[in-house]
């Protein structure tokens, strides 16, 4: 499967290609801070508003601080609170979508009724209303996204533990006496390896979304530290006087979402059973 | 029908009442409240305190925060189910039911036209991609599904504020004062819906043409608009309110942002506000009426689709 799948997503050019794009970003994100120049809230009331330079590659804003290493520390930002929420989605949403769905029954019954209760809670407010109780911050913010976030993959994870755990492999180990605990994490959880991946690599833009959704709204990273949602505030403010403070902000996220999401095409496509 | 009817609705009650007991527990588990933003900012911590607290035990006592929880919770939700909640913090001249009255029609205005400028342009698209697979019209639906889907629409709005403020000069880049300030917010918002319904009305389509219906229409001597406008379509457009309703309900927490952006004074606005200056009544109204304008669309939506289509039983 895991041959099969990687051959069929390096058929895919643009896939890849934003894959190589994605893995450059992480870098930038993680290892850029360390070669930049300048740091993300260096006041220079010397050098405001200054358009692209040699010295300030994407201009500088009102302040005066360069407006790329805000970037490099935006993206940061953005990486941290997506990776952050996409584990606990991962470890809540594995959890509970695979004891309901083994399980069944009540149990089933009483997690399902739940996660109905939560899709039609609007996320977003419950994000909102987390952040205003635990404060602004990175960490709370990517928890606020993790306690949202995970229904859905709950919901598709049970959905496949359902389909495969009747099958004849998972019969086979139970006659062999295989513990509850074995069969799900060794027989059935392998199989569901393929789609979970796929709403993760999905789930990871989506969190960079709200993040700077939340931060444009004054919810986010408490300034002075730089999210893409924070700069397009910013940059909407002076655009008629200086474009380039809004222009980049929002080409670089936009550029890093596109990514992500090509990205998250190829690995569905290539995760796809329907067509072998 | 009618059983259908009644447990979606008990549904709603359930998750309403839960969604209101969360945002009350949140609420309250927040530290700090409005009158404490309020002592601080108007400078009263060093002065007289005893003053100060006098105020503050009298406000406390107007808006009932003296109360214990559960009769404040219950205050909160008479209030709500009799329409009369009582004054804001924030606005104290207003009660919130007025306040709701006059923001909540901005927010429908700017979701119910970005989903009516979505359909206008996605429902041709997506019958020319049907009809000509594979040309630039085809393409055309996909490249706009893509950034429809990958992109929000707060970042479609700064493309929008650079190209219409900046080098045409056309439009204000924020404000709600006249006519021209509803097409920037309109088209950020309804443009990112515009690829993901043609991609789903040129699958509707496509799969209605296949219909042994279609091709007795054809072999009659059918013209194209008769075949694909009058037959085809009518059958096509069923499954496209499955997509239009959720959208219908993205765009009511979407406008959340632009409205932000843009400087509405529309719902989002007012969430916002409330859950910044922690101002209680506002954050919980306007919260609980958030999740039933989403729970009633999708609601709606699920009715809308069983009348249009006979085929279908509620159970």
């Amino acid at each position: 499967m895991w041959v099969r799948a990687w051959r069929k997503f390096l058929r895919n050019k643009l896939a890849v290609l934003s894959g190589i794009f994605v893995v450059l970003l992480i870098l930038t994100a993680f290892v850029g801070p360390f070669l930049l120049p300048y740091t993300y809230d260096g006041v220079d009331y010397a050098a405001v508003y200054q358009g692209p330079s040699l010295k300030h590659w994407f201009g500088t804003d009102e302040l005066g601080r360069d407006i790329l290493s805000r970037l490099v520390y935006s993206l940061r930002t953005a990486m941290t609170v997506a990776f952050g929420a996409e584990s606990i989605t991962l470890v809540a949403g594995v959890a509970v979508g695979a004891l309901a769905g083994y399980m069944g029954g009540r149990v089933d019954n009483l997690l399902m009724r739940f996660t109905d209760i939560m899709f039609a809670f609007p996320s977003f407010l419950f994000n909102v209303m987390l952040i205003a109780v635990m404060g602004r911050g990175m960490l709370t913010i990517f928890i606020a996204i993790g306690l949202t976030s995970w229904v859905g993959l709950a919901r598709l994870v049970r959905a496949e533990v359902l389909k495969i755990k009747s099958r004849e492999f998972v019969e086979a180990g139970h006659a062999m006496g295989a513990s509850h605990w074995d069969i799900v994490t060794r027989y059935i959880l392998p199989n569901v390896l393929g789609p979970i991946i796929v709403t993760m690599s999905f789930g990871v833009p989506g969190a960079m979304m709200t993040e700077s959704a939340l931060s444009l709204i004054g919810m986010g990273v408490a300034p002075p530290a730089p999210s893409f949602g924070a700069l397009i505030t910013a940059g909407q403010r002076f655009v008629l006087s200086y474009p380039h403070m809004l222009l980049w902000p929002a080409l670089i996220f936009a550029f890093t979402l596109l990514a992500f999401t090509w990205m998250g095409d190829g690995l569905r496509d290539a995760f796809d059973p329907r067509d072998q | 029908m009618l059983r259908f009817l009644s447990r979606r609705l008990g549904f709603m009650v359930i998750a309403l009442v839960f969604v209101s007991l969360l945002t009350f527990i949140l609420m309250h588990m927040a530290p700090g409240n409005f009158l404490d933003a309020k002592r601080i900012s108007s400078g009263d911590v060093s002065g007289d305190e005893q003053a100060s607290v006098d105020v503050i035990a009298e406000m406390e006592k107007r808006y009932g925060l003296d109360k214990p929880l559960y009769i404040q919770y219950l205050t909160y939700m008479k209030g709500m189910a009799t329409w009369d909640m009582g004054p804001s913090f924030q606005f104290p001249q207003m009660d919130i039911q007025e306040i709701i009255a006059k923001a909540f029609p901005v927010s429908l205005t700017l979701a119910l036209f970005s989903v009516a400028l979505s359909i206008i342009i996605a429902v041709p698209l997506g019958i020319l991609a049907a009809v000509k697979q594979n040309t630039v019209w085809d393409y055309c639906s996909m490249f706009l599904s893509m950034i429809g889907n990958s992109i929000p629409a707060y970042v479609l709005a700064v493309f929008l504020i650079l190209f219409f403020s900046l080098k045409l000069h056309w439009l204000p880049t924020a404000g709600w004062t006249e006519p021209k300030h509803v097409i920037m917010p309109v088209l950020a918002l309804g443009l990112g819906s515009v690829g993901g319904i043609a991609r789903y009305m040129r699958t509707s389509m496509v799969e209605a043409l296949r219909q042994d219906y279609i091709a007795a229409a054809w072999a009659k001597g059918g013209s194209f608009t008769r075949v694909v406008l009058g037959h085809a379509l009518r059958n096509s457009l069923i499954p496209l309110i499955t997509v239009v309703g959720p959208q219908l309900a993205r765009l009511m927490v979407g406008t959340v942002f632009i409205e932000s952006m843009f400087r509405v004074p529309g719902l989002g606005s007012y969430f916002t506000l409330a859950a910044n200056t922690r101002d209680f009544p506002l954050l919980m109204t306007s919260s609980v009426f958030f999740a039933f304008v989403i729970m009633m669309m999708n609601l709606v939506v699920d009715l809308m689709y069983g009348f249009l289509d006979p085929r279908i039983r509620f159970e």
